[in-house]
């Protein structure tokens, strides 16, 4: 449905000439030989919803939406200090209920794209790395601007690891309602704080934690999201100026053998709206032959819903803040899939020489409402 | 009992929280301990070859970052998974 786009294609195919525009003069350099500075990996996801509960339409409707997102991450290691990364991508947006909104806002085509441009400088220093983010995102109602700084550094004979991020974003959102009305336009920023840990816990064992913390604050809701009110009337969402959040998330490793790694994540998170979570989630590693790994996928997720979620009919219109979407919503999700991830020997002859690796995997996700999707993705990395 | 389908009343005010704000707060703590005794451990070079795996590292899923993109989407709670947490949008 989405190949026969003739923009996407033209975009994704503009994209991957500028990539290769811009390898080009590194390959053609003088004395430049093939010696693994350069990787390219090319990333593709199809994700699918559906759902009969959707905020675009007060909490009634449809939810049916797929996207197509192909990305190219180009990772340049330039000498022994610098790694230059790039992330470019596109998410192709085909959403059943937005395209309840006016045709001149965006469903003529019933597809909306995000472009998104994300830079990274690292340098080593002895024991330590920094790194510098700059990104860049685009939609057709909403634009974002990122800035970080991120920081390691080892201990204890590299058994040590602790880590410091910060960014921030900020985002300009044109308001367009569900008429297709443009309200003018509001802003939003983000800004997260990250610290890391990671322990060497024994020779088979490696332990990782993540506080984070994050304070939003200008225009949080949707535009375009409505509230059914009690006497039947939609009003647009209204939901506080100000947000802060604070996560903890937890990750072990444990080699049982050299065929088979366990790994587990728990995720616990808070937040000024009302809403706690705890997610858990296991991605055992089962190799199979010299080079490939199978993995299957399970997650489990459970939230209390935001203090200003309800039900379509349940508010009265004279509450501060009132939303029917039910991503802030009480509810628990699972997801479940298998994934396989292969690499590729060197030494190889052909046109599959630069050939690095390559994996797929697969989920289906069910929420406790009945939103139910699949997501779909590869990754084929090359070395250049 | 409370009915969500037939009331009036906003779904969380009728449904008890089920885990205090302090738990964060002992997870942190915890956090802070783990950090504070981390030095304890030390496993030689030569013992690491399981460690250097690539099952072992936390980001060993390259195709990972689109779930994680869904389900900060999808859910309220983001953040402390390696996912994005903020502008962008693409919020369908």
């Amino acid at each position: 449905m989405y190949l026969r786009d003739r923009a996407m294609l033209r975009r994704a195919g503009l994209w991957l000439g500028v990539s290769l525009f811009l390898l080009s003069p590194l390959a053609a350099q003088e004395g430049f030989q093939s010696t693994g500075d350069i990787d390219v990996d090319f990333l593709f996801n199809y994700y699918q919803q559906d759902g009969e509960n959707s905020p675009v339409t007060g909490g009634i409707g449809t939810e049916d939406m797929d996207v197509i997102s192909p990305v190219i991450a180009v990772t340049w290691k330039v000498d022994d200090q610098w790694t230059l990364r790039s992330d470019l991508g596109v998410d192709g947006i085909t959403s059943a209920s937005v395209d309840a909104m006016d045709a001149e806002v965006s469903s003529a085509s019933r597809q909306d794209n995000r472009t998104f441009l994300t830079v990274t400088a690292s340098r080593q220093l002895a024991k330590q790395t920094l790194n510098l983010m700059a990104g860049l995102s685009n939609e057709y109602d909403y634009q974002s601007a990122m800035v970080g700084l991120g920081w390691s550094k080892d201990f204890n004979q590299r058994n040590t690891t602790v880590s410091a991020q910060v960014r921030h974003f900020s985002d300009t959102l044109d308001l367009y309602d569900i008429d297709g009305v443009d309200r003018g336009e509001d802003d939003r920023t983000t800004t997260d704080l990250t610290l890391g840990l990671t322990q060497v816990l024994g020779p088979r064992t490696v332990f990782s934690g993540e506080l984070y913390w994050s304070n939003q604050s200008g225009y949080l809701g949707t535009p375009f999201h409505e509230v059914i009110l009690q006497d039947g009337s939609r009003v647009t969402e209204r939901l506080p100026e100000d947000r802060t959040r604070t996560a903890l998330g937890l990750w072990l490793n444990h080699a049982f053998t050299e065929r088979f790694v366990g790994r587990v994540h728990y995720r616990f998170y808070d937040d000024d709206w009302g809403i706690q979570a705890h997610t858990i989630e296991l991605e055992p590693q089962f190799k199979v032959g010299d080079r490939s790994w199978i993995f299957p996928i399970l997650r489990f997720h459970s939230q209390d819903g935001a203090d200003y979620f309800g039900l379509p009919f349940a508010f009265n219109g004279s509450e501060d803040f009132i939303t029917a979407d039910r991503d802030l919503s009480e509810f628990t999700s699972e997801k479940y899939g298998i994934g396989y991830r292969t690499t590729f020997a060197p030494g190889r002859q052909g046109w599959t020489r630069r050939m690095r690796s390559f994996e797929t995997r697969v989920s289906i996700y069910n929420r406790e409402d009945g939103l139910e999707s699949i997501s779909a993705s590869f990754a084929w990395g090359w070395r250049f | 009992m409370f009915d969500p389908i037939h009331s009036t009343q906003p779904i969380n005010e009728a449904l008890p929280r089920r885990t205090p704000r302090s738990t964060l707060l002992w997870l942190t703590l915890l956090f802070v301990v783990a950090l504070g005794g981390s030095g304890c451990a030390t496993v030689q070079p030569w013992e690491r070859g399981q460690l250097a795996g690539e099952a072992m590292q936390n980001d060993v899923s390259v195709c990972h970052r689109f779930e994680h993109n869904n389900e900060v989407y999808r859910e309220g709670a983001v953040g402390a998974n390696g996912g994005k947490s903020g502008g962008g949008c693409g919020c369908t």
